[in-house]
């Protein structure tokens, strides 16, 4: 599932990590974007990528040679990041989603009509559409973006989402379909402001 | 794996899909990779005592379990001889030099006694009501704080 490949190479390609500084350097953009985009904090992430590169040095003997160093790095920052949100949603939990919580359970959950286009970006640059699209995804509330960005990102299929988060399979279905509409109006309405910008 | 959406009729799920797919790594603030090997420099410095049992040098570890066995064989030992009575001497002994634990429970009881006596004559209605009273003042404030969370802070889809 995650034996992604290192995502930062030198100009002669993939650097062979022979100290861990250089494994790190090799890695670290992907963990934090796996944290990052989970916790949607940029502060809290980087501190879980501390603590997965603090694992991964304990196990540096074995993962300097393992091809599926990226794969075992994506997991512990994964679930890291899950029992960093899980800790606060515990806490919050009566306050922000007492409500909601109840709403996956519902199999008559409303169906979300939208009207897809065929993409979210006209004349929208390359690097502003990659940061309208993390941006959106921030906006998302934890219960919502948690489950999308492991579907989407992760490759997690709905059942183990479920099981991960502990919660039902109806619950994360909706919470999914939901957060997509959601993700796409927020992606609409910044793709036209920046598009209107543009043409400026 | 979910290498295409699982329902490719849905033209929103595909869009999303290919959006988010298309995104490439956040970069990594600069900063983590000299907090990281700063942390570890840290706790490379620590000496062995600091560190948890498994980072421990073998002697120590081997020391320790030695010195835990003979700690543990020593208390068994110890129950052992004073539940035989064998050295009542001994027991009077100990228990004299814990004569203040006695002195304390006594004086516990003089303090807490007048208090039971008061509580004990509290006609029961008073002690429900007590408690109802404070249970929905509890339950309010939870309440109105919730509300005001919900209202004020809490992210909205």
């Amino acid at each position: 599932m995650n034996d992604d490949p290192p995502v930062q190479t030198s100009s002669s390609g993939v650097i062979p990590p022979t100290d861990f500084a250089t494994f790190m350097r090799n890695y670290q953009d992907m963990v934090f974007s796996t944290a990052a985009r989970l916790t949607g904090n940029e502060t809290q992430a980087e501190d879980i990528s501390q603590d997965v590169f603090l694992k991964a040095h304990q196990h540096f003997d074995m993962l300097v040679a393992s091809p599926t160093a990226g794969g075992w790095l994506k997991t512990v920052a994964t679930n890291l990041s899950l029992n960093h949100l899980s800790r606060y949603r515990n806490r919050w939990r009566f306050f922000s989603e007492f409500k909601r919580d109840d709403a996956g359970e519902n199999s008559d959950a409303p169906e979300v009509d939208f009207a897809a286009p065929d993409t979210f970006f006209g004349a929208v640059d390359a690097d502003e559409r990659r940061v309208l699209v993390e941006r959106a995804l921030d906006e998302l509330p934890a219960h919502q973006r948690v489950p999308l960005v492991l579907y989407h990102f992760e490759d997690m299929p709905y059942d183990e989402i479920a099981k991960k988060l502990g919660v039902s399979l109806a619950k994360v279905k909706t919470d999914i379909l939901r957060a997509r509409a959601a993700l796409a109006k927020i992606i609409q309405r910044a793709g036209s402001t920046a598009h209107e910008a543009f043409n400026k | 794996m979910n290498p295409t959406p699982e329902n490719p009729r849905d033209p929103l799920e595909a869009l999303i899909h290919r959006t988010l797919r298309a995104q490439p790594p956040r970069r990594a603030p600069r900063s983590l990779e000299a907090r990281v090997l700063a942390e570890l420099s840290r706790q490379a410095a620590l000496p062995w005592w600091h560190k948890s049992y498994a980072y421990w040098p073998a002697s120590m570890r081997a020391a320790f379990f030695v010195l835990s066995a003979i700690a543990a064989a020593a208390l068994v030992t110890g129950l052992y001889v004073l539940s035989r009575g064998a050295s009542q001497e001994l027991a009077s002994k100990v228990a004299g030099r814990f004569g203040w634990l006695t002195f304390a429970q006594e004086t516990f009881s003089a303090v807490t006694g007048p208090a039971l006596s008061v509580w004990r004559a509290l006609p029961p209605l008073w002690i429900y009501g007590g408690a109802a009273v404070l249970a929905t003042a509890y339950a309010t404030l939870l309440g109105v704080g919730a509300a005001a969370y919900r209202a004020f802070f809490a992210p909205r889809a």
